[in-house]
């Protein structure tokens, strides 16, 4: 990468990964959970890796009433309670002098005025050149106002040779028109290459393994295609419920809380093409192919293929919990699913004729996040004969918890027989890298510093699974509630989920 | 001639469970068995560490430990001892263990005290032991010598030093460090860890210069002070290369008092000064309006930082610098892996005054 003019020279190359730029990062929201437990650890994190520039600014920008002295206590606080790390008192200082609040509504426009004159105070006392960046931590319903007077104000220019970049937290929309218009909004402020849409899925290590599980290991490559492929499993299960997000829950559901963005990201990477770079739009690109190959959904299909269901009450590891529409602020009538499980066909050469399965929920027997690619059988010959029926190989690679990749494999059991039994090689990041995973908010906050929006989605993309996910939002709406399946807490989910998948001689894997 | 070590004395060192030498994979396997499945055994790399003084290699035991902890490894300590009158080899084997969540991952350790003849020629008795296909890492805490064996070199994919042990006169070291570097089209990889030594430093500087105002005035520095302990001349000239092949500048070594010029014909003195404390206790960078300074504060890993220049208004702040501790520089070395080579260009800047 070129040098650019207003780099520092003696930054390059102290880390092996592109350089963040100083700048001021204004979060609006500041005084939510997202700031507290999130970004504020986050970046302390990489204050004290040395990973940030000096000259970095944190603005808060919300209501309430605050001095910038009592909100860094609070968030002194929060991060002393969230980091992943424990907190260095002289670094926590440090870091903290360079966090400021900036009280206003986020719909006055004076509150934007006395903003721009406080942000180039900044760029003047502690040389951030007039870099922005604007975290939209706040509810999706500000986001236009916010936008809007982000835009009046001229803070969505930056001045000088510096930048204005923007960080929109999903939910990108509750549909395809909705997104659509969410993108036009944000586009009508910031250009498409200065918007980086946040999945925080995308910033966790194993995520990012998958391409160089993919790309750098011969030997995958080869055996990744229908010719080898039986089928793929790819899951989010959960054992805790709606918790405090109840009021959006209700309202979304899990396709569009968990597969509209999470599964299709994870399902793009597992699916698309060898990208021709490692640049963002070259990732992207591929990734958005894998989405339009997806196989549309009409009404039948929809029907078929997708189980969508709701936990009612029932026990998640000895303990008691009350039915979906007993939590609270949940309606009591509320056809919302918690547990959606699907079938993708992905009309491309490499995918004909097999299928993925998608399944996520909520107050499952188990907390996991995988991908699980299920090799064919050996042929029906030697070893794998009526007498002695072999287990596929199967590579899971687990996202969390205990992030790593296991390959299933058949051996022979020690002794004069020849028994054949499935043995398992596994890798756990943990075990063999030790030391503790950045959270995935410090590895995207740095690169959207660093202008590297590899890991974040762009704005065809969220489209293209919108689309994909609008067909199947369509066909609910002609359900009614005899259409929403059951199942209980602390289970595995409804037994159509499990007729789904075994119409394809395949079962759900045991997580 | 030196005299043969004590087994009584090995014994208590900490190296483990004494084993036959051939025997010490059959003894490793059964240390396993005997574990169960409370444990799990875990291997990235190969660590091989080659001494030839006793004391280091007990307190080596202790460093393969805090290691383990950040890199899964079979670690090897060799104690070579070619002076001895009588070619002799023993072996201990020992795990050491750490809990992650609910399990207990280990590292093996193997160490090898290698006397008279044997010490000459460790590679016959030592490389079969590796586990294989993983990459060998051998940190070598003895003066590198003429001549190489290229074949024991052959071996190794990184080689590890620490310049700062190779006392006032460094340079046959490096030569031999090169040397070996070379032999295999330069794949054994250099990792000095005096490099990491001044890594914090590093992002120390560079942090003195992220304020706009500051950076204006990279390129026009004309005098740079480090202050560095009673062994860190070098670590003090590698800092001093790493700004010379960052900011372009040129050794003009043939001079009474050497300087370096910059691309615009600027000179830029120096000054290397010895006092107590740590490798490196401060710098000061000077323009002509406008300082630079890092100061070390004592017994601390922190540094102070100051840009005085009528237009920053910036207080002083505190800059962590990271551990300096030897289990810390080799995590940091394998962790960073690579092939460094702003080391090899900063080395380059500073041969003449080596």
């Amino acid at each position: 990468m070129p040098e650019s003019k207003s780099a520092n020279p003696l930054r390059e190359g102290l880390t092996n990964r592109s350089l963040p730029e100083p700048c001021s990062i204004i979060i609006f929201g500041a005084t939510g959970d997202l700031t507290h437990r999130k970004l504020v650890p986050a970046l302390y994190n990489l204050a004290a890796e040395g990973a940030l520039p000096q000259a970095v600014n944190v603005v808060g920008f919300a209501r309430r009433d605050k001095t910038d002295e009592s909100f860094r206590a609070e968030l002194g606080e929060t991060t002393r309670q969230f980091s992943r790390r424990q907190v260095n008192e002289d670094i926590w200082a440090g870091f903290a002098g360079s966090i400021c609040y900036h009280r206003s509504a986020f719909d006055d426009p004076a509150g934007y005025a006395t903003l721009a004159e406080r942000l180039d105070a900044l760029d003047r006392e502690r040389g951030t050149r007039g870099n922005r960046l604007f975290y939209l931590a706040a509810s999706p319903d500000q986001f236009e106002v916010i936008l809007r007077n982000l835009r009046e104000s001229g803070l969505n220019r930056a001045p000088g040779d510096g930048w204005a970049r923007v960080i929109v937290e999903k939910p990108f929309g509750t549909d395809l028109a909705s997104a659509r218009d969410l993108n036009a909004l944000v586009e009508a402020s910031f250009p498409e290459s200065d918007t980086y849409r946040i999945d925080h899925y995308l910033g966790k290590e194993t995520a990012q393994n998958i391409m160089v599980l993919r790309f750098a290991n011969a030997i995958f490559e080869q055996l990744w295609n229908a010719r080898y492929i039986h089928h793929v499993q790819i899951t989010a299960s959960e054992q805790i419920g709606v918790e405090g997000r109840a009021g959006y829950y209700d309202k979304a559901g899990a396709l569009r809380d968990m597969i509209q963005n999470h599964l299709l990201q994870l399902l793009c990477l597992t699916a698309m093409e060898p990208p021709v770079g490692l640049d963002a739009d070259s990732i992207r690109d591929e990734k958005v192919k894998v989405l339009r190959a997806l196989r549309p959904l009409d009404d039948a299909a929809a029907h078929k293929l997708v189980v969508r269901a709701q936990y009612g009450a029932g026990a998640v590891n000895g303990t008691r919990v009350p039915a979906y529409r007993d939590e609270q602020n949940v309606n009591p009538e509320s056809l919302t699913e918690t547990y959606v499980a699907m079938q993708v066909n992905i009309d491309n050469w490499r995918w004909a004729g097999v299928p993925f399965f998608l399944r996520v929920g909520k107050r499952l027997a188990k907390a996991a996040t995988e991908i699980a690619v299920q090799f064919k059988g050996a042929p029906p010959v030697l070893f794998n004969v009526a007498r002695q029926t072999l287990t596929n190989n199967v590579l899971v690679i687990r996202i969390q918890p205990d992030e790593g990749i296991s390959l299933r494999m058949s051996a022979k059991v020690p002794g004069a027989a020849v028994r054949v039994e499935p043995v398992k090689m596994d890798f756990h990041y943990g075990t063999s890298f030790g030391k503790g995973t950045p959270e995935a908010y410090e590895r995207l906050l740095l690169d959207a510093m660093s202008g590297d929006a590899t890991l974040f989605a762009r704005r065809d993309e969220v489209e293209e699974a919108w689309r994909f996910v609008d067909r199947i939002l369509d066909a609910w709406s002609a359900q009614d509630a005899e259409g929403l399946a059951m199942y209980s807490a602390g289970t595995w989910g409804p037994t159509e989920a499990d007729d789904l998948i075994t119409r394809h001689s395949a079962t759900w894997r045991r997580l | 001639m030196e005299a043969a070590v004590s087994v009584a004395t090995l014994d208590q060192a900490g190296f483990g469970i004494p084993v036959e030498i051939e025997r010490i994979d059959r003894d490793l396997n059964k240390l396993w068995e005997d574990a169960g499945e409370k444990k799990t055994r875990a291997s990235l790399i190969n660590l091989v560490l080659y001494s030839e003084n006793l004391e280091s290699a007990f307190e080596n035991t202790s460093l393969i430990a805090d290691i383990a902890g950040e890199h899964a490894c079979r670690a090897i300590l060799i104690l070579a001892k070619p002076d001895a009158p009588e070619a002799k080899a023993s072996a201990w084997i020992n795990a050491h263990c750490r809990m992650i969540g609910e399990r207990e991952i280990c590292s093996e350790q193997i160490t090898f005290v290698l006397e008279g003849d044997a010490a000459r020629e460790p590679a016959g008795i030592v490389f079969p032991h590796l586990d294989s296909d993983l990459p060998l890492c051998l940190w070598w805490q003895a003066p590198l010598q003429k001549p190489v064996d290229a074949r024991f070199w052959a071996w190794v994919d990184r080689l590890i030093y620490d310049s700062a042990e190779w006392g006032d006169s460094p340079a046959g070291s490096f030569a031999v460090a090169r040397e070996i570097c070379g032999l295999r089209d330069g794949r054994t990889v250099p990792g000095d860890l005096n490099w990491m030594r001044v890594l914090g430093t590093r992002f120390a500087l560079a942090s003195l210069f992220d304020h706009a105002l500051a950076l204006e005035r990279i390129r026009s520095l004309d005098r740079v002070e480090i202050t560095h302990g009673p062994r860190g001349r070098m670590t003090a000239l590698l800092l001093l290369g790493w700004l010379a092949a960052r900011l372009d500048w040129t050794l003009q070594p043939m001079m009474a008092s050497p300087f370096f010029s910059a691309p615009d014909g600027r000179q830029i003195t120096f000054a290397l000064q010895e006092t107590d404390g740590a490798h490196i206790s401060g710098c000061r960078f000077v323009s002509a309006d406008r300082e630079f300074l890092l100061e070390r504060q004592p017994g601390t890993t922190l540094y102070e930082a100051t840009v005085s220049c009528p237009s920053v208004q910036e207080p002083p702040r505190v800059v962590h610098v990271g551990s300096e501790k030897t289990a810390d520089l080799l995590i940091s070395e394998l962790s960073r892996g690579g092939r460094h080579t702003q080391y090899l260009a900063s080395l380059q800047k500073i041969a003449p005054l080596i």
